[in-house]
């Protein structure tokens, strides 16, 4: 015979047992009928029961009042009032904070945009904007005396000197063009965009009277295009440069030429240089995929690759007279390095070679220019850049010129080139 | 069906100042308490609970967490003050207790402390006259082990609250 569970004994005990289990409880009753055992067991649990129940009650308020229920709803109401003040007081809250954050990130994007622009803007007085640190230096070579020998296009004339100008030059100059990062890639499509819009207003209304060639139209009328396709291609632009040669006709002569631009000399040939040096960089995006063998042989120099990365892809210039190489290869971080690689002789040569006197030749020139000056101090590393989280070093190694881009920090960059082979 | 809210007050309002008063061990603050369980219940537009006493009972139970650790706290600091005020030793609070009623429910405080909290509960949520089913939801046991549970805790309270008679007693 099954003796009843002490739990069973008190659901039993409460009433609750039928509900629970209605057999069992049927099962227990009839054994308390025949079990003595059980019975005493029973009652026992029912006097602790109550002498719990006793003890309990001593422990309780000795007088409530109990308040009427209107109280109690008077007292919701009054809540919900408050509440309903309080949660449209946060609606409101809420609401200022997405405006003044919108306001401000409007605002820090004005000030980022105006930043950009004055990196390639001079000032109205014809100084060159103030810079600090690394921008200090990355400028410097444009505002070094020339080299003996290298040729620099002047941006405009004294009519003509306009920012836009000198913004074209540097986009221009630009080379090779780096991959956008992923998150600079959109910035760009709407710098560009923002730059063929202008490009379109200032052609359209103040287009060629102050020029006196006709070539600058044709200069126009490509820089548009240009602006057009970089906003289409965005690689293609590194920095913020308003279309140049679309800008430059509809400015006034107010502002004089920075001292490093020779004024007022053949304006047509100037012009059509500067139009072929726009139109190169879409030439310049145009790489083919070759083996490293034939990379080297064409090169003559063996490829500069960074030991323990895979290599992604081995590309020539397709447009590129003399022979440019670019290894791509995969970082850790699942970004890209990028060595573009390109003989480089001295200086001096460099200028004389026919690849420099062509337009593509200004992003020579100034390779060419920040040689002769560092080479001088015996340093190897010719520039170094970080913009938009991509990194940019320019190197002369056994003869070669590496530019490297990636998207590092700066000193990440250069202690990875120090393992490349 | 709409729920009669006035109707769940009046038969669990003196319950709930009850099962609060066992956990704060303050009366007034256990009414208080009591009252603010209801306007929340009453506060609850759209919401319509399955059991409104239970539901009560739940809300009760986090007040009354709430309170105690309120209640900590401020004993921490005024332990602090105490330290720095460099006082005389505090008197113990059951000598305090002069009439018969206090010095009664201060000996059930010291029992209950005595049960683990899940005996505990289940036993002040039965005292309270929530069914096993109630309980059971309240507490997250299985049905079956309520009993067991309630046996329990009630031999332990009555065997706990016994044996501080007996040291009462003694103390004379």
């Amino acid at each position: 015979m099954l003796h009843v569970a002490d739990g069973n004994l008190h659901a039993y005990l409460d009433g609750e047992l039928r509900s629970l289990d209605a057999v069992e409880h049927a099962r227990v009753e009839a054994h308390l009928a025949e079990c003595d055992d059980c019975r005493a067991r029973f009652d026992a649990a029912a006097r602790v029961r109550d002498r719990a129940r006793f003890i309990l009650s001593g422990a309780g308020p000795a007088h409530v009042d109990v308040p009427p229920f209107e109280q109690v709803a008077a007292g919701v109401s009054i809540k919900r009032a408050w509440w309903s003040d309080y949660t449209r007081l946060r609606t409101v809250a809420w609401a200022a904070s997405v405006v003044l954050a919108l306001a401000v990130g409007w605002q820090a994007r004005e000030l980022w945009l105006r930043s950009v622009e004055r990196e390639t803007f001079i000032d109205e007085s014809g100084a060159p904007v103030p810079r600090t640190g690394a921008e200090q230096e990355e400028q410097q070579p444009e505002r070094l005396a020339i080299p003996p020998g290298i040729h620099v296009p002047p941006a405009e004339d004294a009519g003509a000197a306009s920012t836009g100008t000198v913004a074209a030059d540097r986009a221009a100059r630009q080379s090779p063009p780096p991959r956008p990062t992923a998150g600079a890639a959109p910035r760009r499509q709407e710098i560009a965009a923002e730059l063929s819009e202008e490009a379109a207003a200032k052609g359209a209304g103040a287009a060629g009277p102050q020029r006196e060639d006709v070539v600058a139209e044709g200069a126009q009328v490509r820089a548009r295009e240009e602006a057009a396709r970089v906003a289409a291609a965005p690689a293609v632009i590194m920095e913020a440069a308003p279309p140049p040669a679309a800008a430059a006709p509809a400015q006034p002569p107010a502002v004089p030429a920075p001292a490093f631009v020779a004024a007022g000399e053949r304006k047509a040939e100037l012009a059509e240089e500067e139009a072929v040096a726009l139109a190169k960089p879409a030439e310049k995006t145009a790489w083919a995929p070759v083996e490293r063998r034939e990379a080297e042989r064409r090169l003559g120099a063996p490829l500069v690759t960074v030991e323990g990365l895979p290599v992604f892809s081995i590309e020539l210039s397709a447009a590129s007279r003399e022979p440019v190489a670019r290894v791509t290869q995969r970082l850790a971080s699942g970004g890209l390095l990028e060595l573009v690689q390109e003989r480089a002789p001295t200086p001096t040569a460099v200028v004389e070679t026919p690849a420099v006197k062509q337009a593509e030749g200004a992003a020579a020139r100034r390779l060419a220019v920040e040689a002769h000056r560092t080479e001088a101090a015996g340093a190897r590393e010719l520039d170094a850049s970080f913009t938009t989280g991509t990194a940019r070093l320019l190197l002369r190694r056994d003869g070669s010129l590496i530019t490297a881009t990636a998207p590092l920090p700066l000193d990440s960059l250069r202690a990875l080139l120090k393992a490349a082979q | 069906m709409s729920l009669d809210w006035a109707e769940v007050y009046r038969s669990t309002f003196l319950d709930l100042v009850r099962f609060l008063h066992r956990k704060v061990w303050d009366a007034d603050r256990a009414q208080e308490l009591a009252q603010e369980a209801f306007v929340r219940a009453l506060s609850q537009t759209g919401r319509r609970p399955d059991n409104p006493r239970a539901w009560l009972f739940r809300v009760a139970a986090n007040l009354a967490k709430d309170e105690a650790r309120l209640v900590i706290r401020r004993k921490k600091h005024l332990a602090l003050l105490k330290v720095e005020a460099e006082t005389e030793p505090a008197v113990e609070p059951e000598l305090l207790q002069t009439d018969e009623r206090a010095a009664r429910e201060e000996a059930v405080r010291q029992a209950l402390a005595q049960l683990g909290e899940r005996d505990r509960e289940a036993l002040l949520l039965w005292d309270a006259g929530l069914s096993y089913r109630e309980i059971a939801e309240h507490t997250g046991l299985a049905l079956g082990a309520i009993g067991t549970t309630l046996a329990r805790a009630r031999a332990r309270l009555v065997e706990a609250y016994s044996a501080l008679e007996a040291k009462h007693a003694a103390r004379g």
